[in-house]
């Protein structure tokens, strides 16, 4: 019947539950791959939406953030409790709530009953963890706690699975659920709330003994020797994850997409449209396509360190460093994704609670050196930087290479100091980090979020990136240049650029640049960038090619011959921190919510980039000469 | 005895949570999260790189940092054992 699947279409149900509480495994354990996120208008953080359908009953599952009250204290929080409450104009209202609560936590999981009951809404509870609780030696009487507190009370194992179907069932049923019977006045403070609690679970759990497993792994995690030993080693697997298993699939996508580019073009006919499928549109596909595979797996560890329990004990760890610069022990991973590329690291800053800690984290990860910058460092490093050895041992390029990592990274902490002193001084959050129970990650939930993590990216970055990347193209194929009958190609190519838009762009604005030493190749090249910093390379190669067949060397050797180190090194700084990435200030744009933030990021990396390498420039040209 | 603020409280050793000094809205937050008054609570660590440290409060291990931790304030019970 119409109506009747219309009214179902509609049901939604809100998950809620205190952080850590097993709530995502819950519901990807209930939707499976079935997810999206929720694009309300006005919210910059977005929850995500799982389905659950059978017979034609849909039922919508929503993914709120973790709270511990109806009083938020965070952004994410916020956006939960506004859904919960009805407040979010253009979102569903929740028919229902599931609240999720961890078996060894009942007392924190029922205070958040007590608070959720307000609300008045037909409520179930999903017990979850039942497995720890068991092996700790705790009993649970579900069905006297269902008793008490009027509601259906269900037990589950998310991680395997165990339960999950009488879940889905109850959803899917639609049968009814109660709305929790407290005897507590509305107004109650958190302490009648706990001691309700404490009293409520005296009746239905035998408490379960202490964790004494995570505290073993504890003493040598959270050790002043080993555990900093510990934290290097996560952190060296970290970038070995992302730069060396990443590298191989990265590649092979270039050259699928290469060899694309070559079949179209042996099939077509020469003219505008081939090379408009080719380079713009093919082009465009895969400067997306490529960073997919590292930031899936950015996301793939980022899941297993947060579900196995690692990254609450590291941000305790780092927490005094970075808090020296205004920001907080969760930052520290973010700040580390952005040396793999900056969008998924603007995107995992929602595990900051505080929205200034926040700001200011987003605002410094383009000064981490993301990896679409390494092939411009490798190109102009290796061409035109001496290679000797320091004392026989050290290879000054490959200082040269970690002093640029080093001097985004620096700068960037300061940066941050500066921002938390100024434009982002606000109030600070308390910070507190739970310590969840040390537990083995699941395929399914690291999939899960990988998966939905990757598809997020190619929905909002990859449109940007796709969209420009054809603008790019225009600007250096319009207007076609006439060129003579009988001129090679590579030398066509060149002319075509140099008379382009975008080759005439760059000589008005060469004076711009005059003064960091770069010549009208150097700022064509760099105007490419600003879409996507690898652009760059392959500019120099259109731009230098008829010098390169000329030779017949490559473009690194042409570059050795005719670039001096000073304009590489004034080129290599402003690559370290200009924002020359359309996608990044996309995302930034998404997630800070205005474009005030996008244009104060652009315009201090700009003038850090434009002051520091006219300062390269100068300082090493007079000590070369 | 009087009441000392948790940043100071002895490792090891369960002590009472007996009052509050900070900003209204932090100490909401951490009597949401079980720090309410007569909670027994005991420190258990101290950050390896200084500036935090682990409290156990509800069974739940917390990484508190010792600004905030200087707000709360607790109670050494006498005797040994003792609530």
């Amino acid at each position: 019947m119409a109506t009747a699947a219309t009214e179902a279409a509609q049901r939604t149900v809100a998950l809620v539950g205190l952080p850590n509480s097993g709530k995502s495994t819950l519901f990807n354990a209930l939707t499976g791959l079935r997810q999206r996120t929720a694009n309300y208008p006005g919210v910059t953080i977005e929850p995500f939406l799982g389905a659950l359908e059978q017979d034609g009953v849909r039922v919508t599952l929503v993914d709120l953030p973790g709270i511990y009250s109806l009083s938020p204290k965070t952004e994410d929080e916020r956006l939960a409790v506004s859904f919960l409450q009805g407040e979010l104009p253009k979102a569903p209202k929740a028919d229902r709530i599931l609240v999720v609560v961890d078996g060894t936590q009942l007392e924190r999981g029922l205070v958040l009953i007590s608070w959720i009951a307000l609300l008045q809404r037909p409520t179930a509870l999903v017990v979850t963890m039942i497995d720890e609780l068991k092996a700790r030696g705790g009993v649970l009487d579900a069905e006297g706690l269902e008793h008490r507190l009027g509601i259906p009370v269900f037990t589950v194992v998310g991680r395997r699975g165990i339960g999950v179907e009488e879940v889905r069932r109850s959803l899917l049923s639609w049968e009814p659920w109660g709305i929790p019977l407290l005897s507590l006045p509305p107004g109650a403070p958190p302490e009648e709330r706990y001691r309700w609690a404490t009293e409520l679970a005296a009746h239905v759990l035998r408490f379960p003994e202490p964790d004494h497993r995570s505290e073993r792994i504890d003493r040598i995690v959270l050790h002043p020797v080993s555990g900093l030993l510990v934290f290097g080693l996560v952190m060296l697997l970290f970038f070995q994850t992302i730069f060396t298993v990443a590298q191989p699939a990265m590649d092979a996508i270039e050259a699928a997409i290469g060899w694309l580019q070559h079949a179209l073009e042996a099939w077509l006919p020469a003219g505008v449209g081939r090379n408009f499928l080719t380079h713009g549109i093919l082009g465009g596909v895969g400067s997306v396509v490529v960073f997919l595979p590292q930031i899936v797996l950015l996301y793939v560890v980022l899941t297993v360190l947060e579900d196995s329990g690692y990254l609450a004990r590291a941000a305790f760890l780092v927490d005094r460093l970075l808090g020296a610069f205004g920001l907080q022990g969760r930052a520290f991973l973010p700040i580390l994704g952005g040396f793999a590329c900056a969008i998924p690291a603007i995107l995992s800053t929602r595990v900051i609670p505080s929205r200034q800690e926040r700001l200011a984290t987003m605002l410094i990860i383009p000064l981490m050196t993301c990896s679409a910058r390494l092939p411009i460092y490798t190109l102009l490093v290796a061409a035109t930087v001496p290679a000797v050895y320091i004392g026989g041992i050290f290879s000054l390029q490959a200082l040269v290479m970690m002093g640029l990592y080093a001097l985004g990274a620096v700068t960037g902490l300061g940066v941050a100091w500066i921002l938390r002193h100024t434009v982002l001084r606000g109030a600070k959050t308390p910070f507190v980090v739970e310590f969840p129970p040390y537990r083995l990650p699941t395929w399914r939930n690291v999939v899960g979020r990988a998966w939905s993590s990757g598809r997020e990216f190619l929905r909002t970055a990859g449109t940007i990136i796709l969209a420009l990347s054809i603008v790019l193209w225009a600007l250096t194929e319009l207007p076609p240049v006439a060129i003579p009958p009988g001129t090679p190609p590579l030398e066509a190519q060149r002319l075509q650029l140099e008379g382009s838009l975008a080759g005439q762009l760059g000589r008005l604005i060469q004076p711009l640049f005059a003064p960091l030493g770069f010549d009208w190749k150097t700022t064509i090249a760099l105007l490419g960038s600003f879409a996507a910093r690898e652009v760059f390379v392959s500019f120099m190669g259109q731009l230098y090619a008829i010098d390169v067949e000329a030779a017949e060397s490559t473009l690194r050797e042409v570059l050795a011959q005719t670039f001096p180190l000073p304009v590489a090194l004034s080129v290599l700084v402003f690559y370290v921190y200009a924002l020359q990435c359309i996608s990044t200030m996309a995302v930034l744009r998404r997630e800070s919510g205005s474009w005030g933030w996008v244009g104060l990021a652009f315009a201090y990396t700009f003038a850090l980039a434009y002051g520091l390498s006219f300062l390269a420039f100068h300082i090493t040209r007079w000590l070369v000469e | 005895m009087a009441p000392i603020p948790l940043s100071e409280a002895p490792l090891h050793r369960p002590v009472i949570v007996a009052g509050y000094a900070g900003e209204d809205f932090a100490i909401e937050r951490f009597r949401e999260l079980g720090f309410t008054l007569g909670t027994v609570l005991v420190v258990r660590r101290r950050a390896p790189l200084g500036g935090s440290f682990e409290v156990e409060c509800r069974g739940l291990r917390i990484g508190v940092r010792a600004e905030e931790a200087a707000t709360i304030y607790v109670l050494i019970p006498n005797g040994n054992g003792s609530h």
